[in-house]
């Protein structure tokens, strides 16, 4: 039976009328439309559907809608601001951390959420803070110089 | 192979208290599965290999997703504890660093911001971490259920292949961690494919070894403690060759099984590798104290 | 909530982030060749046009298609091996609420279908299915659940047939026959006399390697959307071949081209699996049957499990070597694993030819065999990958026993320009057309070489065949090397055709037929045409892979865009150019052949200053159409009859080997590459460090399995097959030997498939470093520390 909920996501709440047995990731793409959340393995291994649950990235195929109420959500169409690119964004764009785009949504998230607790992480911090991101193209070697560019220009001006 | 989009179940329940809950399990019996972090049910449901009619959801019991320490000094786990949780508890890294250490080792960021202790403990694989380490530390589980609480210790709680002593309509409340005495060193190593996994505990009184665990993942149909390897070191001075005897005799202890990963007879030569390595680190960290 | 607005930053802005904003490691590049300071767009670094879309999360692939009344098609796949369908009910599937459509085989033609490139050939439902997964019934319904409970409803009669699943059983005469046309299809790749060659060796060694089966393992999913209106159908899929995708669609619905439109969306990570395929057909008869659109996503178990994988091969080789490391004849067969559905005979490969300097005589046999397992077929760097992984460690030992280090005995043997080129006798063959003789265009393995070894410090590190490069208890270091080549497209694809649309506001609309998977092919041929017509690189828009609008393409396979494609985009925007220049040679009163367009300007050469401005010319109306000039640039052609490029490499790896585990790390990987001339250094570092670990994966941790009695894939998941993650990327030094290539446009050659094929071999030179034994791929921790212990008690010799 459908339950009536609330989701914030991207700070915005959204009254929503969904199964308890509809997952997280099913929910942002089909109710909201927001397709940045990408499915791929859909058993919480590639990380392609990461999100921002309160700030931690977690993995919406895992997570069901319903658990998700009073809890912010922020997937990658919420990290730009007044059409302005998130600076990691920009840095993925300018030093080419990304091929096909699939897992590059998780990982800008997953990078956002480590960059938020560290600004300035070493080279093998951001490794293990990529882990759960797959990336089929390879491309782990520019992604991690956006990281680090990107990790520079915040953590300058914060 | 058909895994759907959504996990499929008929009746969903938010229980806000432990007695909600344990009501709830005992009114739905055996159709019911809880769920907590997700990272295992939720699959379970997807693929089929689990299709239970009720799933209670015990994300809103207040009070279960603590870190804390307990009366006695211990380490109390609630049952929504996450990985992430535990591994950036202060306490537990100052009192239980072989809890902060095991828990990076599990899953990626993602997982460990889902997975907890508990959920990990619930479905014991043989590889279980959490359960390898929490035997080294005599862990003991806390239960509740239509009969009362009780208090069992983690090997006791492991009853077989990929399941527990809990009866059907109890839910683990929390797990207990005795506090570490001085001079106690632990180390936790892991192969990850395949899955195998060592934790060590020992106590360095005066350079002698007073006392040794050793548990092991991934070579028995259960997580395991190896006694006769720990029997070898207990009272003993450790040097290279005792820690080498102690992963021969832990091998010999040892019952794997082949999977699509890698066959028994690795499995069980990396039991032996891995004791050996578990033990010269955690012996290393007694000195460190 | 914010949407960006999808905006591409300006190329001023990008070149002055591309310049000072690219870390050391991956930036050097070779050193700039001549008349390259000519170019203003083709060099440079620029970001991917789609990177904004693709950052924001606003880009859209096929699974994000929704169409008003849109059903969800499923699949129901065959339990058995091999067997044949006695007798299908499906009443009660049709009978459940919910279900549109239930398709049979009974609902297809008998007839088959064929890929282009020969990795699947069957009918779109298989009443004899002929591997565990194979296709044999569908159903549209209202949601997914329905139409999962509608396939669990379809009763079969079975009659389970005797199966074959290995290569070397499925080849004998006796075995099961998996296609009606028998097991096995051969080719035979010569030259010279192979006895009279091995006559002339001094020394002459054998070696034979066993792979793995490695999946495409795609990130991302795929599906295919169909909608029908009368007799015409639009289709969306992700896919690397949309134009002949559309041909063999429209062939088997017995439609006219121009009612089938497919639009191909961009893939995810392909590397060689979304080309057309079965389900993409399905769809469409399921959508035509249900009188409604259709969706048909596929999970990560069916992509896994049942699209493709690549071929599995066992390799035999036999090389004649004179005393000074001349190659003098070089044996091999390659025996592949086609799968249920591959028909190919051959790999496509080059390998053959790389070793030709001194014209040894060679014989290269190849042989698909088709077995009941999943289908199989082209994976990123076929062939050469495989074959490379039995040449290198074969050269390897002569080089040993003569006394020689790697570099040089490969130094002394392989091909450079004008060489001669037999790999592609078998394509002229199949068309009927004479071979004319082929000639290597370009080359500089030399330079892939010497510069690789000399940035890795291969001296400093080499120790000898057999030795590792430093032991620290139970962690061994070693190093290898090993070369391989790749085509650049092929005349047997076919001709691309390309549009460059000129608008009267002077931007560019750039057509083309490619697929695009990821490999930056909309920013690299918008690169190509904004040099060549002497325009801003902004002022170009691409559409791409839409049947109904772009014009004809091969399959975007074998590295084909850059070199092949890039040639006739260069031409289109060439015939743009000429039109433009004569109108502005008529406007500004001189002859066209005196004008040029750089930077947006359109000037006289002899007297720059007189100039004009690209977009007021394309402004100005025209005094006959009395509406400002249509200006379409449009251009067609293969590449030319008698020469032809291939890409080189050289790959140099460090391991970290643990005795005691049989773990192996890869810690590091200095690749250099002749690609011809680079057009995008980004986009090409990118696509080396994808092939890198795409080839790392193939020898370090992936590996399908199948249950050998069901012939069912037991491990279709990211949790059981492992691909490398963050944690197991090397450090990677990448950099170009940029030879101009005479036939590519602005001597570009291509690079995609290639950058995978060296790093097993590499790799496996490394191991055989570490521990002293060569071992088959992949070198699972199992199968290297039963290695290492075979090899302590004295067992097997290497």
């Amino acid at each position: 039976m459908k339950q009536t909920i609330n989701l914030s996501v991207n700070g915005k709440d959204w009254p929503l009328e969904v199964e308890p047995h509809m997952a997280l990731s099913e929910c942002l793409r089909e109710d909201l439309a927001l397709t940045g959340v990408r499915i791929s393995c859909n058993q919480g291994h590639c990380g392609a559907c990461t999100v921002l649950l309160d700030g931690e990235p977690v993995n919406s195929c895992l997570t069901l809608a319903v658990d998700a109420v009073g809890k912010q959500i922020t997937t990658i169409e919420g990290l730009a601001r007044d059409g302005k690119l998130d600076p990691l964004q920009q840095a993925f764009i300018d030093h080419h951390g990304l091929q096909c785009g699939y897992c590059t949504p998780g990982m800008i998230l997953s990078a956002k959420a480590l960059l938020e607790e560290n600004p300035h992480p070493t080279e093998p911090e951001i490794r293990e803070s990529l882990a759960g991101n797959l990336c089929r193209c390879g491309s782990y070697q520019k992604i991690i110089q956006s990281i680090q560019a990107a990790g520079g220009e915040t953590g300058g001006g914060a | 192979m058909s895994y759907t989009v959504n996990p499929v179940f008929e009746h969903y329940y938010q229980p806000k208290s432990v007695e909600e809950t344990v009501a709830l399990l005992a009114q739905c019996g055996k159709e019911a599965r809880v769920l907590a972090g997700g990272t295992v049910l939720i699959n379970q449901m997807r693929s089929g290999a689990v299709a239970p009619r009720h799933v209670i959801n015990i994300s809103r019991v207040a009070g279960l997703d603590e870190v804390r320490v307990a009366e006695e000094g211990e380490l109390a786990i609630g049952a929504l504890a996450t990985l992430a949780k535990v591994a950036r508890s202060s306490a537990v890294r100052k009192g239980w660093p072989l809890l902060h250490e095991t828990m990076l080792e599990i899953g990626v960021v993602q997982q460990r911001n889902l997975a907890t202790v508990v959920g990990n403990l619930c479905r014991p694989v043989p590889s279980a971490d959490t359960a390898v380490a929490l035997l080294v530390l005599e862990a003991s589980v806390l239960m509740s259920g239509a009969k009362g609480r009780r208090r069992v210790t983690m090997s006791d709680f492991l009853a077989g292949p990929r399941r527990t002593m809990m009866a059907d309509s109890e839910m683990v409340t929390e797990v207990r961690v005795p506090p570490a005495p001085a001079g106690a060193g632990t180390a936790f190593v892991k192969l990850h494919a395949p899955k195998v996994n060592a934790a060590a505990f020992l106590l360095n009184s005066g350079g002698g070894c007073s006392e040794a665990r050793i548990a092991l993942g991934g070579v028995a149909q259960t997580p395991i403690r190896v006694p006769k390897a720990e029997a070898l070191l207990r009272g003993a001075k450790l040097d290279a060759q005792l820690i080498d005897e102690a992963g021969i005799a832990a091998q010999g202890e040892t019952s794997p099984a082949s999977d699509l990963r890698a066959g028994a007879e690795y499995r069980r030569e990396m039991s032996r590798v891995l004791v050996a390595r578990a033990l010269e680190a955690a012996w290393n960290r007694t000195k460190r104290q | 909530m914010n949407r960006v607005p999808a905006r591409r930053p300006a190329l001023s802005k990008r070149r002055r982030k591309g310049k000072h904003a690219t870390p050391p490691v991956t930036a050097r590049r070779t050193k700039a060749p001549a008349g390259s300071d000519e170019l203003k767009v083709v060099g440079q670094r620029v970001p991917l046009f789609d990177a904004c879309e693709k950052v924001t999360g606003a880009f859209k692939y096929a699974s994000d298609i929704r169409l008003p009344g849109m059903l969800v098609g499923k699949i129901l796949r065959s339990p058995h091996p091999y067997a044949r369908i006695l007798a299908m009910d499906v009443t009660k599937a049709q009978a459940l609420p919910g279900v549109a459509a239930v398709l049979t085989p009974d609902d297809v033609p008998e007839g088959e279908w064929g890929e282009r490139s020969f990795n699947y050939r069957g009918r779109v439902l298989n009443d004899k299915p002929r591997f565990a997964g194979d296709e044999i019934a569908a159903v549209a319904a209202v949601n997914e659940h329905v139409a999962e409970a509608a396939l669990a409803l379809i009763e079969i009669k079975w009659e389970v047939l005797p199966h074959v699943f290995g290569v070397m059983d499925a080849i004998k005469p006796d075995a099961p026959q998996v296609a009606p046309y028998g097991n096995v299809r051969s080719t035979v790749v010569e030259a010279g006399d192979l006895q009279k060659g091995f006559k002339k060796a001094d020394l002459v060694v054998e070696h034979e390697a066993a792979m793995g089966n490695q999946s495409h393992a795609p990130l991302g999913r795929n599906a295919c959307v169909v909608s029908w209106e009368g007799d015409q159908m639009t289709l969306w899929t992700g896919t690397q071949t949309p134009f002949p995708l559309r041909d063999e669609l429209a062939r088997i619905l017995k439609l006219p081209q121009n009612r089938v439109r497919v639009i191909g969306m961009p893939t995810g990570s392909s590397n060689g699996l979304w080309w057309a395929c079965n389900f993409q057909f399905i769809a469409a008869y399921l959508a035509r049957k249900a009188g409604r659109p259709v969706k048909i996503e596929l999970t990560q178990e069916e992509a896994m499990a049942t699209v493709k994988r690549r071929e599995t091969p066992t390799v035999w080789g036999k090389l004649g070597v004179k005393r000074d490391g001349t190659f003098v004849a070089m044996h091999v067969k390659h025996y592949f694993d086609n799968g249920a559905h591959g028909f190919k005979a051959y790999p496509f490969e080059s390998v053959s030819d790389l070793w030709g300097r001194h014209r040894p005589a060679i014989r290269f046999e190849f042989y698909g065999v088709n077995t009941n397992t999943p289908n199989a077929g082209c994976m990123r760097g076929v062939g050469d990958l495989t074959i490379s992984f039995c040449t290198e460690p074969l050269i390897d030992k002569a080089a040993a026993a003569l006394g020689m280090d790697p570099l040089e005995i490969r130094l002394k043997n392989h091909i450079i320009a004008g060489d001669p080129i037999h790999s592609q006798k078998n394509i002229y063959k199949r068309f009927n057309v004479p071979f004319p003789g082929e000639r290597l265009t370009s080359g500089a393995m030399d330079q892939c070489i010497k510069r690789g070894a000399a940035a890795f410090g291969w001296k400093d590190k080499w120790r000898g065949f057999g030795k590792p490069t430093a032991v620290n208890g139970n962690k061994v270091r070693a190093v290898g090397m090993a070369c391989a080549c790749h085509i650049c497209g092929g005349r047997h694809l076919g001709s691309p055709s390309v549009i460059v649309k000129v608008n009267h506001d002077g931007s560019v609309n750039l057509l083309t037929g490619v697929g695009r998977m990821g490999q930056g092919v909309e920013t690299t041929q918008a690169q190509i045409a904004a040099e060549e017509l002497g325009v801003p690189l902004e002022s170009i828009t691409g559409t791409h892979a839409d049947s109904g609008v772009c014009p004809w393409s091969p399959s975007t396979v074998g590295s084909v865009n850059a070199h092949q494609t890039g040639m006739v985009t260069r031409a289109a925007a060439r015939d743009a150019k000429k039109q433009i220049l004569a109108l502005a040679g008529r406007e500004m009163k001189v002859p066209p052949r005196e004008l040029d367009i750089k930077d947006g300007w359109i000037y006289a050469k002899a007297r720059p200053k007189k100039r004009i401005a690209f977009a007021e010319m394309t402004r100005k109306v025209h005094p006959e159409w009395l509406t400002p000039p249509y200006i379409i640039g449009r251009a067609a052609g293969n590449l030319p009859v008698g020469r032809i490029a291939k890409m080189f490499m050289a790959h140099f790896v460090e391991i970290e080997l643990d005795v005691e585990t049989g773990v192996s790390k890869l810690l590091k990987v200095v690749a250099v590459h002749d690609s011809g001339r680079i057009i995008n250094p980004a986009v090409c570092e990118n696509q080396v460090a994808g092939g890198v670990m795409i080839g790392g994966g193939f020898v370090l941790s992936e590996n399908l399995v199948w249950d050998p009695k069901t012939g069912r894939v037991l491990n279709p998941n990211f949790a059981d097959y492992k691909i490398l993650n963050a944690l197991d990327a090397p450090l990677l030094d990448i950099s170009f030997a940029e030879v101009i290539d005479p036939v590519g446009p602005f001597g570009v050659k291509g690079i995609g498939e290639g950058a995978t094929c060296p790093t097993p071999s590499a790799i496996g030179q490394a191991i055989y470093n570490a521990i002293g034994v060569r071992l088959n791929a992949p070198f699972t921790p199992e199968r290297v520390l039963e290695a290492i212990k075979e090899q302590r008690t004295g067992g097997r010799a290497a």
